[in-house]
Formats: C-alpha cells, structure tokens, sequence
C-alpha cells in the first residue's frame, strides 16, 4: 500500500457525513485512480452494511428480563460487599479482643511494658465499628435470593431471582420457597422459568406437591400441573410412583394429570399457536447459530402443523439449517422442495429464488435454468429485478 | 461517487446527543431510585444490545451482558458526573463489558428459547433467502472478528461499523487516539487479508453493492 493509499485508509467505506469536506475531495479523487482502494471501500461498506442490517437479538422482554434481573443481581451483590466487609471489620475487632486479651494477660503475669505494647496496639488496630451487631445496611439489604429454608416467598410482581447456581424468573403471585442444603426449590404457586449452570455441575431440584423435577443442566419452565423443557434435560418422578423416572428433552412436556404413569409426550399437537411458537424458537436458534436445535423443532412444527403456509416456512427453514452447516447442496433441494410443493404460496417463491442463488458456480447451466424457470413463473413476482440483473452477470 | 456511499443509520451520528433526561431523573438515578434507573434502562437498552451485538456479534450471551451492563450501571451511577449524556456513558459501560467478556469467554453457556413476541423475521417477510444469507455472512464475518484481538476488534467495530470518530472510539475505550487508531488500521488489515482468502466469503466480500459500480469498472 503506498503513501496516499495508507494516508486515506481510515476513511474508505466510511459514511460520507463522517467526512471533512477536504477529505471527502481527496477520497474521491483518489478512488477514481485506485481500484485497490475502491475494493477496500467496498468491502467496508458491506462489512457495515451486513452488520448494521442485522436484526434484534433480543425481545422486548428479554430486554426487561434483564433489567429485572440487573437490579436483583446488583441487590444481592451489594448485600455480599455488605456481609464482607461486616466480617473484615468482625475479624478486626476480634482479632484487636484477643490482643487485648493477651495484654492483660501479662500484665496480670507481671510483664508490664509487653502488656501495655500488646494492649496499645489492640486499641489501635481497632478501628472497625462494634461487633455487637452486623451493620444497619446488612440488614436492609438482607439476601433476596435466598430466603431461610422454612420461609415461604410470596412474589407480588414477576421478579428474577437467584437461587444457589440457578437464575429463577418468578411470574406474579408465585409462591417458593429454597432449601439451600439440598438446593431445591418448593413451588407451591405460581410459574417459575429456570434456568441452571451446568458448568457448576451441582445438583438442583423443583420440587411441587405432584412430583420432582431433578435438573441435568438445563432451562425449563415448571407449574405445579406441568414441566416443560426448552434446552438440556431433566429427570422427573412422580411424589406417588418414585420408582419411575422419566425424562425430558427440549420441546417435551409432562403433565401428571394425564395419570400417574403418564407417558412422556413431546410437544403434543396444540393449536396453530403452537406451531407458530415452535418456527419462532426455530427462527431464534438459527440466528444463534444452532442449526441442530432448530432442527429438532422444526421437526415438531412440521408434525403439528395444520396449516401449508407452516409447513412451507418448516421446509424453508430446513434448508437453512442446512446454509448454516455449509451444506449448499442439501440447502438447495430443500428449497427446491419447497418450490414444487408450495408454488403458489410466497414462501415457494423464495425458495425457488433462494435455490436459484446456490448454484453452484461450476454449474452456469443450472443457475440459469433456475432463473429462468423463476421468471416463468413469476413474471411480476418480488424478485424479477435480480433476477434479471443475475441473467445478465452470467451472460457476461 | 461518493453519492452512492450509504449514509450510516443516524443513530450514531447522534451518539453524543444531549443527555435528553431532567436533572431530577438524573439525581434520582445517582440516589438509586429503582423505577428512576428503570425509566432510563428502558430507554437506552434497545441502543445497549445494538452495541453489544455490534461487537460481540450473534451471541446467547447478548442477554446476560446487558444485564451485566445494568448491573454495572447501577452500582457506578451514583458517582456519575454528567461530564457526557447518559448514553455514551452507559456505552462505555457496555463497551467495557463486551471486552471483558471477550478477553474471558464465559465457561457457561446459557441459551434461552423462550418464547419471544416480535424481533424475529417470520414466514411473511418477503426475502427468507435473503435473511438467510445475511445470516450466515455475518456467522462468517464475527468467525473473522473473534480471532481478532478483542481490543482491535472492538475499535474497528466502533469505528468502522458504528461510523463514530476515532476520539470517541478512544474515550470509550479508555485509550489514546493515537493507540486506537493502529488497532483500526490493524484490524483492517488482518480482517480483509482473511476474508480475501476465505472462499466462503470471496463472493460477497468482492460484491459491488450497486449495479452501477460493477458496470464501471
């Protein structure tokens, strides 16, 4: 890179408004010449761009979600910094007592001059406050994620806690209670959305008056009438059948009131919500780049969908489990798939196109017919546009 | 030329916006007045995420930093000086956290599929295919990024990506001008040397982003 190159690097594929007047000149005159700069500018900008396109992560309440939990995390920290420094300042006096105490012990010994230099350095590194009683701030910001093991916690507005390794969302009007040494939580009220580390690689149980849920590293949200898992596994056992343990995987649910040996049943059939639910969490897994557990809900969705336009959206994002394991090919007959049996609906449409763009570019041939068969087909449809300019590029 | 360079949302260009918050909000977040704290969070969390997926990328940790940005925020706003908005202070938190978070990978990993209500593409989009496509680029781009130094990564992502000025870039990092103005460049150069030599993204990494450029030339 020579010298005016590297003078004006920092300013290829930044936004004009960024600019001096001055700079954008010399920027512009400068790319006519260059086309080594005018390639790193338009790298820059759709390195931006694709960024900048990217849509939100996080909902609405996840978003609140985190501000809840944000001040329960800051309380419960503050409360820590509290109880630290209570016990520094415990030790001090302690330790300032004792000396006291060793003091006095010579002097009554007879051994004056090392009782009052013990004693003098006693009363002087007791700079701590009384250790009569933990100070007023400890007390006011008393630990609200863990209640003592007989105490109940009635739970007015939905609230995160957490409790030993778990981070516990409780809705409104919940009602548990936490018994550290065993770290089970009794849920007597309520829904609560659990969510574990498993890197702690302790235990951790909900416990409600019909059974036992027994955490294996895990997210899952649980009623007193119901379990259901979204991530990991857990084991349950009926309170009146503990002979039986039965476990969950992420989509299944079980309900006791189905009877006591209550077969496990995946994500039963629901209504259409439930379909839609389950290609949202499918949606959400292949942003976050978890192509298998989309599958698995996809998988779901396709059995419980009732409606075509569902199960077109299965099939499409099917392929894109497949783009998002760099399997083009499979990617591509999934779209195509797509393509045949749902033609007249949108989401066949895009597949067709999508199939178009995989192509591979070995094969021109195929790339074109795919195009062309587009066009045919949707001769006004959204993407005749690039498909045309697409044509055009492989003419050249 | 220089007309068809796209203008970067405005949302960066009015980072430095006035703090657009009453002094008695501002005074009750430093006395730390939960629904005070709570009326600025909602506010500004929406733009936190925006720069915390910015740097970090498609993360399931996404929502555990911003809740460790909030934390953070509350336990510092009662020595908050009012020096900067609001916003670029609490960006500087968020800006510190992502780093934190890359220099010490979390060793768990926790993935929430609840359910969410809107700021997912669904089936009525018009352009699935190229939904999909973008996500993968990006997959491959932050591939690029995490071998990055996180404070390379971290400044070109502030720089270039989020269009501010390389002073801010700096305050917000705690570091000189100069200094962050090498981590762009090197940055830069590590990162489109990599992805000239990835075959994945060759394609698009080279692709005009208007007709009329590819024309001419």
């Amino acid at each position: 890179m020579n010298r005016p190159c590297r003078d004006l690097e920092t300013s290829l594929g930044r936004p004009a408004h960024t600019l001096s007047e001055a700079e954008r000149l010399r920027l512009e005159q400068h790319l006519t010449a260059c086309a080594a700069c005018r390639r790193e500018s338009d790298l820059a900008r759709n390195i931006t761009q694709l960024v900048l396109a990217a849509p939100s992560m996080l909902s609405e309440s996840s978003r609140e979600r985190a501000i809840a939990a944000s001040f329960a995390r800051a309380t419960s920290e503050e409360a820590r910094r509290a109880s630290t420094h209570w016990l520094r300042s415990t030790g001090i006096a302690v330790a300032a007592a004792a000396m006291l105490a060793l003091g006095l012990r010579f002097a009554h010994q007879g051994n004056d001059d090392a009782a009052l230099a013990v004693a003098s350095k006693a009363v002087g590194s007791q700079a701590a406050p009384s250790v009569a009683e933990p100070p007023a701030s400890m007390a006011a910001a008393a630990m609200p994620t863990a209640p003592a093991p007989d105490q109940w916690l009635d739970v007015d507005t939905a609230e995160t806690r957490r409790f030993a390794h778990a981070q516990v969302t409780l809705d409104a009007h919940a009602r548990v209670r936490f018994d550290a040494a065993s770290s089970t939580l009794e849920l007597a009220r309520g829904r609560a959305s659990i969510d574990v580390d498993a890197s702690k690689g302790a235990p951790f149980a909900v416990q409600t008056s019909t059974f036992r849920v027994q955490v294996l590293g895990t997210q899952f949200v649980v009623t007193p009438e119901s379990v259901e898992v979204l991530r990991g596994r857990v084991a349950i056992t009926h309170n009146r059948d503990t002979a039986h343990v039965r476990k969950l995987g992420p989509g299944e649910t079980y309900r006791p009131s189905e009877g006591v040996r209550a077969h496990v049943s995946h994500v039963a059939p629901r209504q259409v919500v439930g379909t839609a639910e389950l290609l949202r969490q499918a949606h959400r897994a292949l942003a976050q780049g978890e192509p298998a557990t989309a599958r698995g809900l996809i998988e779901r969705a396709q059995q419980s969908a009732t409606k075509r336009s569902e199960r077109a959206e299965a099939g499409t994002l099917s392929a894109e489990c497949s783009m998002l394991e760099q399997k083009p090919v499979e990617a591509q007959r999934a779209y195509l798939a797509v393509a045949e049996r749902y033609g007249a609906l949108p989401a066949g449409e895009n597949a067709l196109f999508a199939a178009a763009q995989l192509s591979q570019p070995s094969d021109l041939a195929q790339a074109r017919g795919l195009l062309e068969s587009y066009l045919a087909r949707y001769p006004r449809g959204r993407f005749v546009e690039e498909a045309r300019a697409r044509l055009r590029k492989l003419a050249r | 030329m220089l007309a068809t360079l796209p203008v970067v949302s405005s949302e960066n260009a009015s980072a430095l916006e006035a703090s657009g918050y009453a002094p008695q909000l501002v005074d009750a977040c430093r006395r730390g007045e939960r629904s005070a704290l709570e009326q600025v969070f909602r506010r500004e969390s929406p733009f936190l995420e925006r720069v915390l997926f910015r740097v970090l990328g498609p993360s399931s940790e996404l929502e555990d930093m911003l809740q460790t940005t909030l934390e953070q925020a509350i336990h510092a706003f009662p020595a908050f000086r009012g020096e900067a908005s609001v916003r670029t202070w609490l960006t500087r938190i968020a800006v510190r956290t992502a780093l934190h978070h890359l220099k010490h990978p979390a060793q768990r990993r926790r993935v929430s599929l609840e359910l969410i209500e809107g700021g997912m593409s669904t089936a009525s989009s018009s352009r699935p295919a190229h939904e999909a496509e973008a996500r993968v680029r990006l997959r491959i781009l932050y591939e690029h990024l995490d071998r990055l130094e996180p404070k390379h990564r971290t400044a070109f992502v502030l720089f270039q990506v989020e269009g501010r000025a390389m002073e801010e870039v700096a305050a917000l990092m705690d570091s000189g001008v100069s200094t962050t103005k090498s981590r762009v460049m090197w940055a830069r150069r590590k990162l489109f040397a990599r992805l000239a030599k990835d075959p994945r993204a060759r394609d698009w990494a080279s692709e005009l982003t208007t007709a009329s450029e590819g024309d001419s030339r």
